[in-house]
């Protein structure tokens, strides 16, 4: 009895440890490689921007910029690192543009350029510096790239997150490199990153606090409003370049963003939340993937750095009856500090990098500056989730195994956030939906799944904990957090 | 009886009311902070680690005495480890007395504290006493602040009396007649017993001096002239003598309980001080005079400092939030010394000095809240709004652009009037060039004028010296000019063209100078009106008291 007990325990680990070692983990899809910079010095990450000549350039809190080469083939040819600017203002984001590096400071959008080709630049030029700063940490200045039309677009944070003291705090800006600054979009908090999804949108992550129940992605339709009022004082210095101040919000009841969107005509709602505490406490930087396939099989798609949780999002994103919304898939974690920072070069490269100042970060370095290359295998993921008007369809990048798609595998909640001028919200207002399969497509790469109830306005968090693909295994990452602004007519 | 019954009634439901609102608020209050500590204040969870720590164990929940709790909302606790993701930030300007005496109270009542009361006033009173506090606790300091709170006042049963007489050295008190007796309230060792007094006079204070714990206490004593501290009849500190104010310590090892003390002191003639403060380990340290022993206590830096020094025979130019400027503010630290502050939202020089550069320390830890420069003094030469159109001499500069509007936090119709820096229309900031030595040149558009900013230090004479190029590039609008220094006296040297302004010489070339007088400052300005150029040389007046190598 003895012996066979043994035999059992000594099978079971072997069982065990081939289970183990099969079942899928992020690092055998996508691969994180640290970089040092040379000697004592720190790379607390803001904006990372791709040269012409192949070379990396980074922004620090402490405000140098270095430009790297072989960032790519690192660490088998190693980086080189060359300090190209120093002791900016914080600059958090970084351009290249016709020649010109651009940053974006807290006091101002700079271009720079090295003229005597001793590699570090020695003409700054003061793009845009049209919005006011009063000295309060809390007014971050975060850009993005240059859009189709040549504009460089600014999220203000907001004079301590809480109230606009400084012109244009809490609003989103265009600048083009001309230095016309057009006002184009107020209500914002506290802002993470500015970025495009594929189709060039922009979008910007604004951070859980006052007037925004989650942290989240939202699509900064020009003339828009955000959802923090604090900053619509500044309607009588935008001259009219977004429209009339927008009405109040309640300012006494803890209210739903779905009930405020109805006196609010231009109140955009989150188009993907990034639901606080659950993914994430702190979204930043934002990409999309642009590479045709050398990152994986998530072309198109979006990705939103998280610093708190030192990790990346995925998002998907569509557009129901003329409103963004999507979904949230958890990415990637275990990178080193809190990332800021993201750069997805067409290569299909991403870097991203960070900090933990100020701002605790799960990875618990202080700064980080990291890669993330794609090792060419191809993850088992919800690919897209697509709202229809009485359910989801989701795409799945390999075929799933047809007996594990049953009413079991798949759980869901629904919920959503107060609207108000307190801290955060917890989620309310929760849904527990009867999730029914209703299709599976011939090749298994799509599940159409029935919803009852779908709510309009709240977060749907599916879990499909059951779902195999053909050898056995669940998805890499079972959880995805749809926002559901509008259901599809 | 009846009345007194009913009004008992009233009194004791209104208590019980306004405690049900003060835990109202408290909840209320409590929202924000449970974004970290959770909602049942065991601290909430991020992944698999927790925001903060939980409060239902924390020594300042459980403290008898709610100060240190408040000490906590107040400034906050400095990140000594990565044990928790977050960190406590100080909420004093965030928090009203009100709400931070409802959140203590409510926090204490709820996660395992006493319940005690926690007025707003008592709130107020330890605000101003933190006033100076610049910096968050450390968590050794709390434990300090838990202890200092729980063994109360020190000295106990205080009474003084006044002597009067000339001595060079303490007499014997005892052997004298008091001319004024008196109690303190507080305890707190001061001379404003003696206010109509300024000369020749003594006086003794004694009482009892209680201490929580058995420690080995350090007493600091700041008398002009002598003194003397005396405990259970032991002469701990003899700072005897006529001398100015002057700091003497002693140790004394002292068992937990009651003791008592006496210090005598005495005045000749001049200037008077009286201070006395105590150290030990467990309760860090605490002032027993009204007046702190160390008059101007230096503001505690956690960061150690991180100098920026210019090397390599090149400038550092440097951005960030410095002190005396605008937000938009750029320092320049040139090598050998000498430094300045060009700030961009008044395209104009704030202000310059010698020695060291730039401390970023502050800057670059933390949440980021701006440098200091390190050298000085720091001279302010005509910071303001370089270029105006004067239609008379009459007219006063406008230094700074500002603007007002009515706004208030989460109002719908706001009436308070917001003053706010309002970028000024006529200029634009360009930016700047740097040369080989990467000395900048800053640039700016005023109306249809390009104007150049260059400095160059330089020796002059046998002084230092900064020299200052500016070129106006168009025609200038009429009566244009250009603001070169408002610092008295502005006055010409004898045979010479230098003319002295505050700590420093003025050599101006390429323009004649305007001299007025404006809202009570002497003001050099220069007519500007088709590419003018104006070479300023800047030449202070002592030699440099420390040598930068």
């Amino acid at each position: 009895m003895n012996a066979i007990h043994s035999l059992l325990v000594i099978v079971s680990f072997i069982l065990g440890g081939l289970l183990f070692a099969d079942s899928p983990k992020e690092s055998d899809y996508y691969t994180i490689t640290s970089f040092k910079a040379p000697g004592d010095n720190q790379t607390e990450v803001g904006g990372i921007a791709l040269m012409p000549d192949g070379k990396v350039a980074i922004s620090t809190r402490r405000g140098r910029i270095w430009t790297i080469d072989n960032a790519f083939t690192h660490p088998e040819k190693p980086a080189q690192w060359k300090v190209f600017a120093e002791y900016l203002h914080e600059p958090l984001s970084l351009a290249w543009k016709d020649g010109w590096l651009y940053a974006v400071q807290r006091p101002e959008v700079t271009r720079m350029k090295d003229e005597d080709g001793d590699g570090r630049a020695d003409i700054f030029e003061t793009v845009s510096d049209d919005w006011g700063i009063n000295g309060n940490y809390h007014e971050y200045n975060f850009g993005s790239r240059f859009d189709k039309e040549g504009n460089l677009w600014c999220a203000l944070c907001l004079t301590g997150s809480f109230t606009s003291e400084s012109l244009y705090r809490g609003w989103i800006l265009r600048v083009n490199e001309n230095g016309k600054m057009l006002p184009t979009a107020c209500g914002v908090r506290s802002p993470g990153g500015v970025g495009f999804n594929a189709v060039g949108d922009v979008f910007y992550t604004d951070n859980q606090g006052a007037w925004n129940g989650s942290s989240s992605l939202k699509w900064v339709k020009p003339g828009s409003f955000q959802g923090n009022p604090n900053g619509n004082i500044w309607f009588e210095y935008a001259e009219g370049a977004i429209g009339a101040q927008p009405p109040h919000p309640n300012y006494d009841i803890d209210d739903r963003i779905e009930e405020a969107r109805k006196k609010i005509p231009t109140f955009i709602p989150p188009a993907v939340v990034l639901p606080h505490k659950r993914v994430g406490n702190s979204p930043t930087g934002i990409e999309s993937d642009l590479s045709r396939g050398k990152f994986g099989p998530f072309e198109g798609q979006t990705f939103v750095g998280e610093q708190t949780l030192s990790r990346v999002h995925r998002v998907y994103l569509e557009k129901v009856n003329g409103i963004y919304q999507g979904a949230m898939f958890p990415f990637l974690e275990g990178f080193q500090s809190g990332n800021i920072g993201l750069l997805l070069t067409k290569d299909g490269v991403m870097f991203t990098g960070g900090s933990n100042r100020g701002w605790g970060a799960k990875g618990g370095q202080p700064y980080a500056f990291e890669r993330v290359n794609w090792t060419g295998k191809v993850p088992f993921e919800i690919h897209e989730m697509r709202a229809r008007k009485d359910g989801f369809e989701l795409t799945f990048t390999s075929p799933v195994d047809r007996g594990s798609v049953k009413d079991g595998s798949f759980s869901m909640e629904a919920f959503t956030y107060d609207y108000g001028k307190k801290y955060g919200s917890e989620e309310v207002d929760a849904v527990v939906p009867k999730v029914t399969v209703s299709s599976i497509s011939d090749d298994g790469k799509s599940v159409v799944i029935k919803v009852a109830p779908l709510t309009k306005g709240h977060v749907h968090a599916l879990k499909s904990a059951g779902l195999k693909d053909g050898e056995g295994n669940g998805l890499l990452h079972a959880e995805a957090y749809y926002t559901l602004n509008e259901i599809p007519k | 009886m009846k009345t007194v019954i009913a009004i008992f009634f009233l009194f004791t439901s209104g208590v019980y009311a306004q405690s049900e609102k003060v835990m109202e608020l408290g909840k209320q209050t409590f929202a924000s902070c449970s974004l970290c500590h959770g909602a049942d204040g065991k601290g909430a969870k991020a992944g698999d680690i927790l925001m903060a720590p939980s409060l239902h164990d924390s020594e300042f929940v459980k403290s008898k005495i709610a100060k240190p709790l408040v000490a906590v909302i107040l400034k906050g606790i400095v990140k000594e480890d990565s044990k928790y993701l977050q960190q406590m930030v100080p909420l004093e300007a965030a928090l009203s007395d009100e709400q931070i005496a409802a959140v203590a109270a409510y926090i204490r009542k709820e996660f395992g504290g006493p319940e005690t009361t926690i007025k707003p006033g008592d709130v107020k009173r330890w605000r101003s006493q933190y006033k100076s506090r610049s910096v968050s606790w450390k968590r050794s300091e709390l434990a300090q602040v838990v202890a200092r709170a729980e063994t109360g006042p020190l000295l106990r049963n205080v009474s003084y009396s006044v002597y009067e007489g000339k001595w060079s050295k303490l007499p014997d008190f005892s052997t004298m007649e008091p001319v004024q007796r008196g109690e303190l309230k507080d305890g707190k060792l001061t001379l404003d017993v003696v206010k109509d007094r300024k000369d020749n006079f003594g006086i003794v204070f004694e009482g009892d001096l209680k201490v929580a714990y058995t420690d080995t206490y350090e007493f600091s004593l700041l008398s002009d002239d002598g003194s003397a501290l005396i405990i259970d009849g032991e002469n701990v500190i003899n700072h005897d003598g006529i001398h100015p104010a002057t700091i003497r310590k002693g140790s004394e090892k002292l068992e937990a309980g009651e003791h008592t003390f006496k210090v005598l002191y005495f005045e000749g003639g001049g200037n008077e001080a009286l201070g006395l403060s105590v150290e030990a380990k467990k309760i860090g340290e605490m002032s027993l005079s009204k007046k702190p022993v160390k008059k101007s206590q230096k503001k505690q830096k956690v960061y150690p400092p991180i100098i920026l020094k210019p090397e390599n025979d090149e400038a550092i130019v440097h951005r960030a939030f410095l002190p005396d400027a605008k937000p938009r503010a750029i320092g320049v630290g040139y090598p050998g010394g000498i430094n300045l502050v060009w700030d961009a939202d008044v395209l104009n020089l704030a202000y310059v000095w010698r020695g060291g550069f730039m401390d970023t320390a502050k800057h670059w830890n933390g949440r980021g809240s701006g440098s200091e420069p390190v050298g000085g003094p720091r001279t302010k030469i005509a910071h303001g709004l370089p270029l105006q159109q004067l239609e008379s001499l009459d007219e006063p500069w406008v230094s700074f652009s500002e603007a007002k509007i009515k706004y208030e936090r989460d109002v719908p119709n706001p009436v308070k009037e917001h003053t706010f820096n309002r970028k000024h229309p006529d200029y634009q900031f360009r930016g700047y060039r740097l040369d080989g030595n990467r000395f900048p040149t800053f640039r700016y558009n005023y109306k249809d004028i390009e104007v150049t900013d260059t400095f160059t230090p330089a020796i002059s004479g046998r002084e230092d010296a900064l020299i200052r190029l500016i070129k106006f590039a168009g025609e200038a609008p009429d009566h244009c000019y250009f603001r070169i220094s408002d610092m008295s006296p502005a006055v010409k040297k004898k045979d010479s063209d230098w003319i002295s302004v505050g700590n420093l010489e003025i050599y101006i070339e390429g323009v004649e100078p305007t001299f007025r007088q404006s809202e009570g400052k002497k003001e050099v300005l220069a007519l500007i009106d088709k590419d003018v150029e104006i070479k300023v040389t800047y030449r202070w007046t002592s030699p440099r008291k420390e040598a930068v190598k």
